[in-house]
């Protein structure tokens, strides 16, 4: 007694499987994707490198100051003045300091490079905070209800009404100096909207046919949450980290800016303070250059969340 | 076919009360019912008539107010979650919407072997093993296994619902409107399907529908539920010639009639009942069916009919189900279903 | 709402008391005496148990580590270390008087505790006080112990602890002390600091009515006092309102006219050139760090062009570039959701059904979509209402503006407890009210919603 399927492919095609096909249709969303992987190299080569000064206890080379090289314009712009190369070839010269030195002649691209790399920090360890928190709750929120629900729906609703940048800064504040707080902060305050998300999610899918049939056939709650409703609702974390990461970006730049966060390192934030006033005297290139990193890093992120969100909605799954 | 000594599930006073600010809606407003060894018991009624909601509560995935659930000699009503586990490999459940009841993002295959393996029914092996048979017992290719809900038509995913509730080995299958969301043509495919299988696996039916010709398809014996009463029980080879209940008249009646002309009026016509379905959260004083029934009498407001036996095996709460019995227009013929 | 009030003054609380711990050594530094630090507690209603409790520290006696030092002791002739022992400690020699080094007296007319661990091999070792201006003397004995013991000795002040004396007298053998700590007894059990802060939100007094009954009525708030000017924190809020508002309001009324008709017009040119446009240009404008929106338009149209001017709040003239800037910053986020929210608008059947009928475009979409529409929009705006206030915090720092904002990053900079407690308590109410106007605002819009 088989029964015929007309439209069936030669491989099984799994949800997740449409939704990367369907990303790599986009060209933009490609191009962002490979963005978003040469920034994530460098953040990687920035912590070796970073590792390695700490290992051999010395002075990084982007921390060291040189006061011979202050100020240098970036390289292209010296080679296009003429200025003096002092013997070496062109291409040499291109190579040196291809964005410039800053008021201790550091050279700029060196101090980006480390900057993505606590860019990069904060974003990975702030999600690692923010999205287990946000998720859980929000699976424990919906799919029990109840009490547990009331209690969670206080407290984020709580934690939602305290306007989000101050409470970062007094819990940075408050946890003392370095990333700490920063993690703290941005991890502690941003688990609210993905909780909430979650929630509602749960809540729609708790009630549908394949919960009460996992349930009549005898699956535990913990089973039927992991395993069944939150792959469902996964595609809802992988958007919102998405726009979670270029944010936390930011606002570690912000707080860098403003001093609280790390010190001694070259955050963008710091770098950005640093070169503010120079600005003033016609040094352009420290600031233009950490402007165009940030820049870049969260338009990719943001058309990148964009893409996602439409390759992953299940709305365009239903076969019906 | 009736195992004599004793039934496998004897439901006494089942009563299901929702409640939600302020209002209790009476789902289940006190049934009982009984489904013997290898039997299949219809239960008929409108939408929100409760039969779901009854479905559900045998199984225990609702709460009960009060009632007896007795299955297999063992009265489940208050039974713990722990206990309940064991119960889940007896009883199980076919679901209406074949479109809802898997989940898009597993294999149909890990879907059933998932059943397999908590219910630690063998290894990894002797699961995939099983996983195979069971797609082939319901008419399916075992290679479907590695497949996705969404790559099969709902005839095919019904099927694999099936598959998957046969995986605990139960001996009672509750189907809750299992063809209703389907094709015509496909439903009787299921249908014929759900009767070898009751052979071949030796399963009791407890078969909840609105469609009077689908049950008569299937069934020994027909319950008529309206408002979380059963208002008719009886044999299925007599309902659908002498209905004892008003209700159980109309529902005959709406069954479209292909030999029916339009000449042949007067005892062959259509009742129309009138008004709304009352809503449930409202107690009707009297018989809970007299604003909409086309014999009600004065008595019928006041007094609560009481669901005695009218012949052996044929059981009915309505004031004047001897009358009905005996009246000639009555029954309603229904052509030979296909 | 009063679950939510109560939880964001629980969170206040722990973030600034709890784990904020002591902010007084945080604000005055470290050169200060332990007097002048107990004060600022004590104003503060810090040197009180956290939540409940009988017994609190003070600095009257500063707890020492004697692992590393004996500190105060060393003022004291013949106090020594105490070798060879683990965590340190402190030795008096035998056949001596020590008088007990305070750091200042303690207060009068209230009750103390020593908590003392200490190995006596023989006694007599007395602990003895007196107050000076009574010549009353009390003392009391210590227990010999060849272990390390426990024990408590309490003890009260009069109406003059300046005159206090308290020494160890001893005669047997050598007392060697490991650990000796002052608490001071508070008031009563739930003189917490817990309860002062809740007291200081909503104090409230008794008060005879002219009807000659007593009522209790409410203070009015008391938000702490500022370490870093001395103001009364209400004060400085009250102050600070006007010129955040006059940031605010122009941002919050312009940018909304501004996105809801660029939003109109990628809805009207659906898919058009000047919708893609203006899509591209929201995200681009959406990716643009704050702080390099601030720098930049600051240098361009404040240095080079000058065309405004940077600091102060001088004139309304001084409010335009910051206003621009937090215009022209809020523009791309808002124009992509408005955006979204009026093409989901448009896709609804009852738009199909009027282009069907014939209605104009224009018409379209000026009476239906956007009526619509506006009820998602305006919730979202009235939450963002709340949002402004966090991001003038940047805007008036670096435009020199006196608001909220400005008071709020002055307060993080120089740890000024007080005032960022209550910037962050205000803004969470101005949000709460925002929430609440929302709900009542959609009640009374959307048909469909009934209140309760």
């Amino acid at each position: 007694m088989s029964t015929q399927m007309d439209n069936v492919s030669a491989e099984s095609r799994s949800l997740w499987g449409d939704a990367w096909r369907r990303l790599r249709k986009n060209r933009l969303a490609l191009w962002c994707l490979v963005v978003v992987v040469i920034y994530t190299v460098t953040a990687f080569y920035g912590e070796v490198q970073y590792r390695y000064y700490q290992f051999k206890d010395e002075q990084p080379s982007y921390q060291r100051p040189d006061l011979d090289s202050q100020y240098l314009a970036p390289s292209l712009t010296r080679v296009l003045k003429g200025e003096d190369r002092a013997g070496r070839s062109v291409v040499k010269e291109l190579l040196r300091h291809p964005c410039g030195t800053d008021g201790l002649g550091r050279d700029v691209l060196a101090r980006l490079v480390q900057g993505t790399r606590i860019a990069f920090l904060v974003g990975i360890v702030t999600s690692i905070i923010a999205i287990p928190i946000g998720v859980i709750l929000g699976c424990l929120a919906g799919y029990f209800g109840g009490k547990v629900d009331d209690f969670i729906v206080w407290l984020y609703t709580t934690m939602a009404s305290i306007p989000g940048l101050l409470f970062i800064l007094a819990i940075a504040m408050v946890v003392g100096q370095g990333l700490l707080g920063v993690y703290l902060g941005i991890g502690l305050t941003t688990w609210v909207g993905l909780c909430r998300l979650i929630r509602g999610e749960v809540i729609k899918h708790k009630s549908s046919t394949y919960v009460t049939a996992a349930r009549a056939l005898g699956l535990g709650h913990a089973r039927i949450i992991f395993r069944h409703i939150l792959p469902n609702v996964f595609h809802i974390v992988i958007v919102t980290f998405t726009i979670r990461f270029p944010q936390a970006i930011s606002t570690e730049v912000f707080l860098s800016f403003l001093g609280i966060g790390v010190q001694g390192e070259p955050s963008w934030g710091i770098m950005i303070s640093n070169s503010r006033l120079r600005l003033w005297q016609g040094v352009w290139w420290e600031m233009t250059f950490v402007t165009i990193a940030i820049f870049l890093v969260v338009l990719a992120f943001n058309l990148l969340g964009d893409a996602l969100r439409d390759a992953l909605d299940p709305r365009l799954r239903e076969a019906g | 076919m009736k195992n004599d000594s004793g039934s496998l599930l004897k439901v006494d006073d089942l009563r299901v009360y929702f409640r939600s600010y302020g209002q209790t809606v009476r789902a289940v407003d006190g049934v009982s019912l009984k489904v013997g060894r290898g039997e299949t018991v219809g239960l008929v009624g409108e939408s929100g008539c409760g039969k779901s909601t009854l479905g559900n509560a045998i199984l225990r995935l609702v709460d009960i107010e009060s009632g007896s659930l007795d299955f297999d000699g063992t009265d489940i009503s208050s039974f713990a979650k722990r206990r309940l586990t064991e119960f889940r490999e007896k009883a199980q459940m076919v679901f209406q919407d074949p479109f809802q009841s898997l989940n898009p993002r597993m294999t149909v295959g890990r879907a059933i072997e998932e059943v397999l393996y908590v219910h630690r029914k063998g290894d990894r092996m002797e699961r995939r093993r099983k996983v195979a048979q069971l797609l082939e017992a319901v008419g399916l290719d075992a290679s479907f296994a590695d497949r996705y809900p969404h790559e099969f038509s709902g005839g095919q995913r019904q099927r694999i619902g099936i598959a998957r509730a046969l995986a605990v080995d139960p001996v009672l299958l509750i189907a809750d409107e299992p063809v209703s969301a389907l094709d015509v043509s496909v439903q009787v495919q299921i249908l014929n399907l759900l009767k070898d299988l009751q052979k071949n696996f030796n399963l009791s039916f407890l078969f909840i529908a609105h469609d009077l010709a689908v049950v008569r398809y299937m069934c020994d014996r027909i319950l008529v539920m309206y408002l979380g009463r059963i208002v008719e029980e009886s044999p299925a080879s007599e309902l659908y010639d002498c209905a004892c209940h008003p209700y159980t008249e109309a529902l005959l009646s709406a069954i479209p009639d292909v030999d029916r002309s339009l000449s042949d009026k007067g005892k062959q016509a259509r009742i129309v009942l009138s008004g709304d379905v009352p809503s449930p959260t409202m107690v009707t004083p009297g018989c809970p069916f007299h604003q909409r029934c086309h014999r009600v009498r004065p008595e019928c407001k006041t007094n609560v009919p009481v669901f005695r036996e009218i012949s052996p095996g044929h059981f009915s709460a309505c004031h004047f189900a001897e009358e009905l019995m005996g009246k000639e227009d009555a029954g309603f013929r229904i052509p030979d279903a296909g | 709402m009063i679950p939510t009030l109560l939880g964001v003054i629980m969170i206040t609380f722990i973030l600034f008391n709890v784990v904020g711990g002591s902010p007084a050594a945080m604000t005055l530094g470290k050169h200060v005496t332990p007097l002048a630090l107990e004060e600022f507690d004590e104003v503060r209603g810090r040197n009180k148990p956290l939540f409940v409790g009988n017994w609190t520290s003070t600095r009257a006696y500063g707890n020492f580590d004697f692992a590393t030092t004996i500190g105060s002791w060393k003022s004291v002739d013949g106090a020594d270390s105490l070798s060879g022992e683990d965590s340190g400690g402190l030795i008096l020699r035998k056949d001596a008087l020590y008088p007990v080094p305070f750091a200042f007296p303690p207060r009068a007319n209230a009750a103390y505790r020593w908590k003392i661990r200490y190995r006596l091999k023989e006694g007599p070792a007395e602990l003895m006080w007196r107050d000076a201006s009574t010549a009353e003397s009390r003392s009391i004995a210590l227990e010999p112990s060849s272990d390390w013991r426990t024990e408590y000795i309490r003890f009260e002040t009069g109406e003059h602890p300046g005159n206090l004396e308290m020494k160890f007298e001893l005669s047997g053998s050598d007392l060697e002390i490991s650990r000796l700590e002052l608490t001071r007894k508070t008031a009563h059990f739930f003189d917490s600091q817990l309860m002062f802060y809740l007291a200081q939100l909503c104090p409230l007094g008794i008060r005879d009515t002219e009807a000659g009954g007593r009522v209790l009525y409410w203070k009015g708030v008391d938000l702490g006092t500022s370490s870093n000017t001395n103001q009364r924190v209400s004060r400085m809020l009250k102050d600070g309102i006007l010129p955040s508002l006059s940031l605010t309001i122009p941002i919050f009324a312009i940018g909304l006219v501004l996105s809801v008709s660029l939003s109109l017009v990628c809805a009207f040119f659906r898919n058009r050139l000047i919708d893609r446009l203006l899509v591209v240009g929201s995200v681009v404008l959406m990716s643009v760090n704050y702080i390099i929106w601030i720098v930049a338009m600051q240098y361009w149209l404040g240095f080079k062009l000058s065309w405004f001017p940077v600091w102060g709040y001088e004139s309304p003239y001084y409010l335009a570039l910051p206003i621009l800037i937090g215009v022209v910053s809020g523009l791309g986020g808002s124009v992509r959701f408005y955006r979204t929210v009026m093409l989901d608008e448009m896709y609804k059947d009852y738009v199909r059904t009027a282009f069907a009928k014939g209605v104009s475009r224009p018409v379209v979409l000026f009476k239906h979509v956007l009526k619509n529409a506006m009820i998602p929009i305006l919730t979202s705006c009235v939450i963002a209402i709340a949002f402004l206030y966090t991001g003038s915090l940047l805007l008036e720092s670096f435009f020199g503006i006196p608001g909220l904002g400005y008071i709020g990053i002055n307060a993080i900079n120089s740890s000024d407890i007080d005032v960022i407690r209550a910037v962050v308590l205000i803004g969470a109410l101005i949000y709460m009210a925002a929430n609440l106007l929302t709900d009542i605002f959609y009640a009374l819009v959307d048909p469909r919603v009934r209140l309760g």
